[in-house]
């Protein structure tokens, strides 16, 4: 039984008896009160009578006469004249009133009045005495509606008192809500801070474990910021700020794979052709310096979608990705341009070299094909071949059409990877959503519609389709399945919204339900995420991040948000063999985000050779063409 | 069930009436009387209650005229007659046998309580005893006054006999053509000797006659 029910009882039983108590003493004190009167009334009409009996009666109809015109006119029950010796000479009585009052409450609280008794004489001889009784059904009529009244007004106070009482309990044991709430997030491995209430022992218990949160957060922090330093260690040229050679061939080669980001973009290749002289004229240091800020000025002339990479590829050879972009010419102006502006930056030699990609390039050819279409700046833009195997270039409005045509013919369907356990176990389903179109005949994947989507803001809609059709698929064959959600999604009220509607009618598949979220939407906008969670979450789905690779030193960020997984991007996990770093920076991730309750999935893992090492790190599961 | 809150409120009768009610349960006893006359008023009224109860022991045996004429004597012989107003600063008071033998002195009303509460004690039946209002109408020409005394009844039907402050001889009431009866009671039709404490209750002390029986009985005479 809950607390406040036990505290509701001993409050109604309180209560109860002291409305009783009250009760009790009351009616006996108007019973024994009402006795005396009666009484008393007795006495005194005994009394007159007696004197006016004792002045006037001189024979015994006299007496008879008195004593019944007392009797006729009064309230009395009966009435007796005794004769000197004791002797009943006359009597009157009448029956009892009847009465409304219950037999019960007559014997509870018996009235018993006493007769008045007075004594005759007739100058110095003795007449006798009267005996008066009175009826006490009157008395009994009078304390039976008081005690009514009473009740009344008793039940109602009572009633009263007992609101006061519950709300007073309710109010007291308000804060109890939240330490539970703590207390359970606690075992969840989600870390709360409550205010702490004004009850004295539910304060200690939140402060208390409020430390412990506090605790908590440091410890992960401490950890998130040593991995992250790790990270940038063993990744990042501490010159530039830019991915050393094989930091950058791994992730730029993940982008290219990722079907759920553009399909197809530029590889720019930076090449200072003069880096010795440098060195020897302006010396090493100055050079340096030279080329940070060159650096700085690169990311500040090009556009910072996300999926842009930077690499430092040699010393003097510097490489940048960019996805969805198509044209180099005016963006190698633009960057040279920029770069020319810093400081001796005239004092720069440089070359550009560029190539596309589409969905099946590998990184070598890229960079060979970069290789040779390095040219000295000034010499104008390149006009770039279109890659091998790359999709033909479709208008815009065909793209909308393609759009349109299938979110109206339900056109969308859903490519099924399993999402794998120790031991091979099945722990969910990968769903990456496919167009399956009327307009073109041919199957797109999200990479290829996703950015015209995004352009046409049609990326709620999309979402919202695949949504219901993930649900469909839950329900037909009750595995659980992972879906991800845009920008929109995550971050705009109204999309939101119609998402809490759609997965409020299917509660009962909710648990069945995973919802991925980039790790951009879920850092970039903390409030906005945090917002999304607090709705979604309540509804019973799952709630991870994916792709998470930039960030992972800040993971210790999202707890207290009640996240289900993470997923660590495929650029993170896909050396794991070769460096040994990367087994450190991995094995601590897994320990920072089992601290926070967080399982901990590989994505995009190729070799089946990896999988037993990553369990071994700490995975929780592993996804991508080696278990599929 | 009943029983019990019976017994209950009587619980709360007696935390209600406390030391009153204890006494007036109480039945007589003359050497509480005695004590608390020490306690009181000091050696000399408890020297003097005790000669009253000598008195009262030498006359247990005899018949009731002794009894009459030593408790008559007793009394009209000891006792000054002095006005309520003077006495008592008030109006009109009824004394008790106590306060009467402490002060001794009273009023003719004081005189018949103390005459009548110490007939009872020598053991004269109360259906014998009358405190009666009379008319007394002295000489033929002198105002008519209102003046009470104790009137006892040999049997029911007989003549009383008159025991009265103002005449030291106790004549048959035909032989006191200067009093007229007005009205005659006893303790029997008011007092009811029992659990029944009229001291605790509120409207007792209303009657004079209620209200002296009480103070008599605190006073374990009665």
């Amino acid at each position: 039984m809950s607390l406040v029910k036990r505290l509701w009882i001993v409050v109604a039983l309180i209560i109860l008896a002291s409305v009783l108590m009250a009760g009790l003493i009351n009616i006996q004190s108007a019973q024994r009160y009402l006795a005396s009167e009666l009484k008393v009334k007795n006495l005194d009409t005994a009394t007159a009578l007696a004197l006016s009996l004792s002045q006037n009666a001189t024979d015994p109809v006299m007496v008879e006469l008195l004593l019944s015109s007392q009797f006729d006119l009064g309230h009395y029950q009966r009435i007796d004249y005794l004769g000197p010796e004791g002797r009943l000479l006359a009597h009157r009585e009448r029956a009892s009133r009847p009465t409304a009052v219950p037999a019960w409450f007559m014997r509870l609280f018996p009235i018993t009045a006493e007769p008045g008794v007075a004594l005759l004489q007739s100058g110095w001889t003795q007449l006798g005495s009267i005996r008066l009784y009175s009826d006490p059904s009157f008395a009994y009529d009078s304390l039976w509606k008081s005690a009514l009244v009473l009740a009344q007004m008793f039940s109602l106070g009572g009633v009263l008192a007992g609101l006061l009482g519950m709300v007073y309990i309710r109010r007291v044991l308000r804060p109890l809500k939240g330490v539970v709430a703590q207390a359970e997030a606690l075992a969840e491995r989600r870390y709360l801070e409550v205010r702490p209430p004004r009850t004295l022992e539910f304060r200690l218990i939140i402060e208390a474990m409020n430390r412990l949160t506090q605790k908590t957060k440091s410890v992960l922090d401490d950890e998130s910021v040593r991995l992250s330093k790790l990270k940038t260690e063993h990744e990042i040229d501490p010159m530039t700020g830019f991915m050393v050679r094989e930091v950058f061939r791994r992730n730029a080669a993940a982008e290219i794979e990722r079907e759920d980001t553009h399909l197809q973009g530029l590889l720019l290749l930076v090449q200072i052709a003069n880096l010795e002289e440098l060195n020897r004229e302006i010396g090493r240091h100055q050079t340096d310096r030279l080329i940070s800020t060159m650096a700085q000025q690169m990311r500040l002339a090009l556009p910072s979608a996300s999926g842009t990479r930077y690499g430092r590829l040699g010393a003097s050879d510097f490489a940048i990705l960019l996805p969805g972009q198509d044209e180099s010419a005016p963006l190698q102006q633009q960057l040279h341009a920029s770069i020319l502006q810093v400081e001796h930056g005239h004092l720069l030699q440089l070359s550009y070299g560029a190539a596309r990609y589409g969905p099946h390039s590998g990184m070598s050819e890229l960079l060979a094909s970069c290789d040779q279409s390095l040219t000295p700046a000034g010499a104008g833009g390149l006009v770039l071949q279109p890659p091998e195997g790359a999709v033909p270039l479709r208008p815009a409005r065909v793209w909308v059409e393609i759009l349109q045509v299938a979110l109206r013919q339900h056109e969308f369907q859903l490519a099924l990877y399993p999402v794998r356990g120790r031991d091979h176990s099945y722990l969910n389903t990968e769903a990456p959503a496919r167009i399956h179109s009327s307009v073109c005949g041919e199957t797109l994947v999200a990479g290829a519609f996703l950015p015209w989507a995004r352009r046409e803001g049609l990326v709620g809609q999309v979402d919202l389709e695949i949504l219901v059709q993930t649900l469909a698929e839950v329900e037909r064959h009750g595995h659980a399945i992972c879906i991800n959600l845009g920008y929109e999604s995550v971050c705009d009220e109204v999309q939101l919204q119609r998402i809490v509607e759609t997965l409020d009618l299917h509660r009962a598949l909710a648990p069945r339900l995973c919802l991925d979220v980039a790790e951009d939407i879920a850092f970039e906008h903390p409030q906005a995420f945090a917002h999304f969670c607090g709705r979604i979450l309540p509804l019973g789905c799952q709630v991870g991040i994916e792709h998470l690779d930039h960030h992972v030193g800040h993971l210790a960020r999202l707890h207290g948000l009640g996240l289900h997984y993470v997923k660590l991007s495929r650029a993170l996990v896909q050396d794991v063999q070769q460096e040994s770093a990367v087994q450190t920076l991995l094995r601590g991730l897994c320990t920072v985000a089992h601290t926070m309750g967080l399982q901990v999935i590989a994505e995009g893992v190729a070799h089946a050779g990896d999988v037993p090492l990553l369990f071994e790190l700490g995975f929780d599961g592993v996804t991508g063409s080696a278990v599929a | 069930m009943t029983s019990l809150r019976r017994r209950a409120g009587q619980g709360w009768i007696a935390l209600l009436g406390g030391l009153v009610v204890l006494a007036g349960l109480a039945a007589p006893d003359l050497d509480r009387l005695q004590q608390l006359a020490l306690s009181r008023y000091g050696d000399e009224v408890a020297r003097r209650v005790g000669e009253w109860r000598n008195m009262l022991r030498a006359r247990q045996g005899p018949g009731d005229l002794e009894k009459l004429e030593s408790v008559n004597r007793y009394f009209n012989q000891r006792i000054r007659w002095v006005e309520d107003p003077v006495l008592w600063q008030q109006d009109d008071y009824w004394a008790t046998l106590l306060e009467t033998l402490a002060k001794e002195a009273g009023d003719c009303e004081d005189f018949a309580i103390a005459k009548y509460v110490s007939l009872l004690l020598a053991g004269m039946q109360e259906q014998q005893l009358r405190l009666t209002y009379v008319r007394m109408q002295r000489g033929p020409f002198t105002e008519p006054e209102a003046h009470m005394i104790l009137a006892y009844y040999a049997t029911p039907t007989s003549e009383p006999l008159i025991l009265d402050n103002l005449d030291d001889e106790i004549k048959p009431a035909s032989r006191r053509p200067d009093l007229t009866p007005v009205y005659a009671f006893n303790a029997s039709q008011l007092w009811f000797r029992g659990p029944n404490p009229s001291s605790s209750d509120p409207t007792a002390r209303i009657s004079r006659w209620r209200d002296v029986l009480a103070r008599l009985q605190a006073e374990h005479t009665l």
